[in-house]
Order: C-alpha cells, then structure tokens, then sequence
C-alpha cells in the first residue's frame, strides 16, 4: 500500500477494517458495514486490494474454458468495482472473489483484480478483436486449430494479467 | 509510496508542472489506485464532479487512401480496391437528413487521403450539412488531412483552412497525432504529416480561432519515454496557443493491420494512460476517455482516473471497428447519461467548444436510464469460499 492510499484509507477512517480482519472480529466488520458502504468506490477498491495482496497474494486462478461468447453485459464499470470490493472487504478471510470473464468481459475482469478479485472465471473472449496471433494459427487443420487457439489464448491471458503484475494459475473449471 | 511518486504527489498538489521524469514515475509506478486518485483529485479540482458529453455523429466519407500507416485497418489503398468505398455527396447529407428528428449537434468527420477527388468535394460537403442544419458544428479533417490537401491541391495549410473555413469547418478532430516521437512515427506511419507538420496545422487552426483536440496512439511499439515525449509536446503547444479543448489517448487495436502480431493494450494500461495524461496536461481542460476506444465500462471507471469527457452519442463508427473494436458502434443520449450518473458524476450535454447545452441535475434522469435500472446488482459476481 502507497503512503498516498494509507493517508487516504486513514483519513476515512478504513483502517480499522484491516484491524479487524487481523483480529478475525468479523462480527464487529459487518456491525460497520453501511459506515464502510458510504466510502468512495476508489477508497474501497484501494482498500480491497491491500486485503487481496495480504490474505491470497498476486497469483489469480483462471478456471476458464476456450469458448468463444458473443453475450455482452450491460453491467457498468464501476458499479461492478465496487461490487467486487465489498465483497473481498466482508468476505471471510483469504476468501476467492470470482469475476466472469464471459459476463464483463477481460477489460473490466483485469481492472476487477486491483480491486479485490483474485479469481477469473467463465469463457475467455477476443479482447479487442484478434486477441491471437494470426500467423501461429495458419496451416493448421480445424481440431489441432482449436486446441491452438485455445493455448494461444491462454497465454495471452497470461500477458494481460503479467502487465498488471498479477501470477496466473490455470486450473480446470469447476 | 516511492520517493519519487511522494515528489510527484507534493508537486501536483501545490500546482506545479511536471517534468519529463515525473511522467516516467507515473508511468512505472505499480499503484495504480494512487495514480489514479491523484489524476482525480486533479480532475475535481478543475471540474467539480461534471463530466461532459456532445450529440454527435461520426461519418468517414472515403476509405480510400494512400497512406500506408501500419496501425490502420480502415483505409484501402485504392478506390477499386474490394472494400473501398467513397460517398457521394448526397450519401453523406443524407446521413445528417435521416436523423433530423433528434440531430446531432456536431458532425465529425474522418476520411482516407484520397488522391482523386477535387478539393470542391470537402467544400461542397461542409457546405452541404451546414445548408441542412446551420447550427451544426463541422469538426471535420484531422490534421494530417489538411497536411495531404495543402500538399495535393498546391496550397499553404492557412489557405486551405480558410478555404474550409468559409464553407463550413468549425474544428479539427485530434486523430492522425499517433506518437510523435520520429524513432516511432516513422516506423508506423513514415509516408503522412510529420509531428511538426501536425502540429504546425493546429497551430494555424487555433491562430484562425477554432478550438482544436489532440490524440495519442498508444500501446502498439512505443515506449513509455515515447508518450511523455508526445504529451510534452502537447503541452508546449498548448501553452503557445490555448487552442486545444481535448486530450484524447486512443488505445491501438490489432486487428487487420500491420501491427496484428502486438497484443492490444491492457485496460490497466487504458486507465494509467488516462492518469498520467491528465496530470502532465497541466494546461489541457480535458481529458477524454473515449468509450469506442476503450469500451464504455473502462471508460466509466476512467471518468475516476481524470477524464472529465466520454465522447459522445457517435452513432455509426467504423475506424475503430475495423479494427475489432467490440464496443458498441453508437450509444444512445440516455445510456450516456446512465453511465456518467453512475460514477456519480453530474452529466453536463456540452457542444463543441464545451458551451452547456444541459446540465442533469442529480434527481434528473431521462425516462430511458431509469427503465434499465432493475437488473440485479450482484449478477456478476461468484464469491467462492
């Protein structure tokens, strides 16, 4: 945590969260949850995230099958952030916070893991159209494609969740 | 919180200009939530909680092109080329007449460098919407348009900006800048208007009094010494000028172009970009996260890392699309006045030159955004033991 985020959680008096966490006083945690709900979404995500990075470290599972979806949420961004902090900030301790790659997409699912997640979940899609090298996937026959395709993406997973300084852990889905 | 990034907090706080290595800390500092809440106590501070959004409507009216800039996947070489599509006049007003129930309040148009149609054409263009619609804003042409019109058509760029001028043209849109740097510009795009020639078209533009934006391509092979570069220069320019109402960073987007083997930036690295630009832009009003670019969730959540503008209405784009871009091709007035509400921000309807056309007070909603809001909040959201 930055001294930037410290004075801010301090100022808004969000420190004691991390207290009771540490005590596992976790009735005494939701005694002061609408106090804790009333804080601004980027003082909770701030505050989500150092609980993450205590609690689970930077290694985010990935239990994501290859199927390519075409549905698209209507979910917004930061309605959907702040979602995911208050439930990193109530859960129990080193609880996973799951985000659906298929329901908000990678863009917002990869801002969601500095905000509390620690886990993507669901089919991976194309980020911004050809998320594959085109060439590694020419010549190929269809079903030699498709396992291709499948291990191109999850590398490209990989890169993105890398460039945020995350750890990826593929695991079968459940 | 670093030395340096304690420096750069100390130095935003008390107004100060940031240096070329203060950019770099921004950039390679790994608390994204702190860069994030000082580009937002810099956007307040300027902004209060408005965030601002136009009516507007993008038409490109030819995709023929001769340039051969590698990040592009709309334009088409040649005009018989399969693809390559130039409108008729009447097929652009018609764009304008069919939406004269709810019209837009500026049209913005971005075209190929076609080497065959007479410079009468964009005359007759302008003059064309403006006949249907006189109050309507032309922010038509990006700099490098009128760099290929000066040099194609024989004229200075103050003679064609006159001319353009006279028959209609309000505002330069701020695409064509991509990285200003020569080591990269001249990597992805060696054969149009150079950084100074870009710049030196706004310069005259904002001289003959129009207000102007400015972009950055960002995200495909330069570095992060590269985008400081290009803001600084922005910023030089700025404080020559004042002409520049907008800073949009516009993420690079891989598909079927000649930089398809890159990944595209990451939506992290959407909203640092957004950050370190509002913070080193010290003389630039606004930022924009522009929600084609970016896709309207990261957008929103930029609107809370020093965006204070989300583009617009745009109805039917097609640059980015081409290249696999899976954000809606237009958004309706009331879903972007949903979006903004939603970060709790205050939508303000804003023209061209950021004139309030309608400000939507907080107990203010259209009929529209209020049906949707009956979804459940926690549909997304697995949370496993």
């Amino acid at each position: 945590m930055s001294a930037l985020v410290h004075h801010a959680l301090e100022a808004a008096g969000l420190l004691r969260v991390l207290e009771l966490r540490d005590q596992a006083r976790f009735s005494d945690l939701v005694a002061i949850r609408d106090e804790v709900e009333k804080a601004d979404w980027i003082l909770l995500g701030a505050l989500a995230d150092t609980i993450r990075l205590r609690e689970v470290g930077d290694r985010v599972r990935v239990a994501a099958a290859s199927k390519k979806s075409a549905h698209e949420s209507d979910e917004r961004g930061l309605a959907f952030l702040r979602e995911v902090s208050l439930a990193r900030i109530f859960s129990e301790r080193s609880a996973t916070i799951a985000v659906d790659l298929e329901r908000v997409g990678i863009e917002l699912a990869e801002v969601a893991l500095s905000f509390g997640a620690n886990e993507l979940c669901g089919a991976m899609r194309n980020k911004r159209g050809l998320a594959i090298a085109e060439e590694e996937l020419g010549g190929v026959g269809k079903r030699s494609k498709r396992l291709l395709l499948a291990s191109v993406k999850k590398r490209e997973l990989a890169d993105v969740l890398a460039a945020s300084g995350k750890v990826a852990e593929f695991v079968e889905a459940s | 919180m670093t030395t340096e990034l304690g420096k750069v907090v100390d130095k935003v706080r008390s107004k100060e200009r940031l240096s070329f290595d203060d950019g770099m800390t921004l950039f390679l500092e790994p608390d994204l939530l702190a860069i994030g809440a000082l580009a937002n106590e810099v956007c307040e501070r300027l902004h209060g909680d408005r965030v601002y959004f136009n009516r507007n409507m993008r038409i490109e009216v030819t995709n023929v092109c001769v340039a051969s800039c590698l990040f592009c996947s709309f334009a088409k070489l040649e005009a018989h080329s399969p693809g390559a599509h130039t409108m008729s006049l009447e097929e652009a007003w018609r764009e304008l007449e069919v939406r004269m129930d709810d019209p837009p309040s500026e049209i913005h148009i971005v075209n190929g460098l076609h080497p065959g149609l007479p410079f009468s054409y964009y005359e007759a263009l302008l003059a064309g919407f403006k006949r249907i619609k006189p109050d309507v804003v032309m922010k038509c042409f990006t700099a490098v348009e009128i760099h290929f019109f000066a040099e194609h058509y024989q004229m200075s760029h103050q003679e064609v900006l006159l001319r353009l001028q006279r028959a209609g043209l309000d505002s330069l849109p701020g695409g064509g800048a991509e990285i200003f740097h020569p080591e990269v510009r001249s990597r992805i795009s060696h054969d149009k208007a150079t950084a100074e020639q870009y710049l030196e078209v706004h310069r005259i533009a904002h001289r003959l009094g129009m207000r102007t934006n400015t972009t950055m391509l960002y995200g495909h092979i330069e570095t992060f010494e590269h985008r400081v570069d290009h803001l600084q220069r922005v910023r030089e320019l700025q404080d020559e000028t004042h002409g520049f109402a907008a800073f949009i960073p516009l993420a690079f987007h891989p598909d079927g172009n000649g930089m398809k083997h890159l990944p595209a930036p990451t939506a992290v690295d959407d909203l640092r970009t957004l950050a370190v630009s509002r913070l080193m832009l010290d003389n630039v009003a606004h930022i924009k996260a522009y929600w084609v670019s970016m896709t309207p969730k990261i957008a929103q959540v930029g609107l809370r890392f020093g965006a204070s503008d989300i583009d617009g209405t745009i109805v039917h784009e097609t640059i980015y699309h081409a290249a696999g871009s899976s954000s809606p091709q237009g958004l309706r007035y009331d879903e972007l006045v949903r979006l903004i509400r939603e970060a709790a921000r205050v939508p303000v309807e804003r023209d061209t030159h950021y004139n309030v056309v309608r400000e939507w007070l907080p107990n203010a909603m259209p009929e529209a955004a209020l049906k949707v809001r009956d979804r459940k909040a926690d549909r997304h959201l697995r949370v496993l033991s």
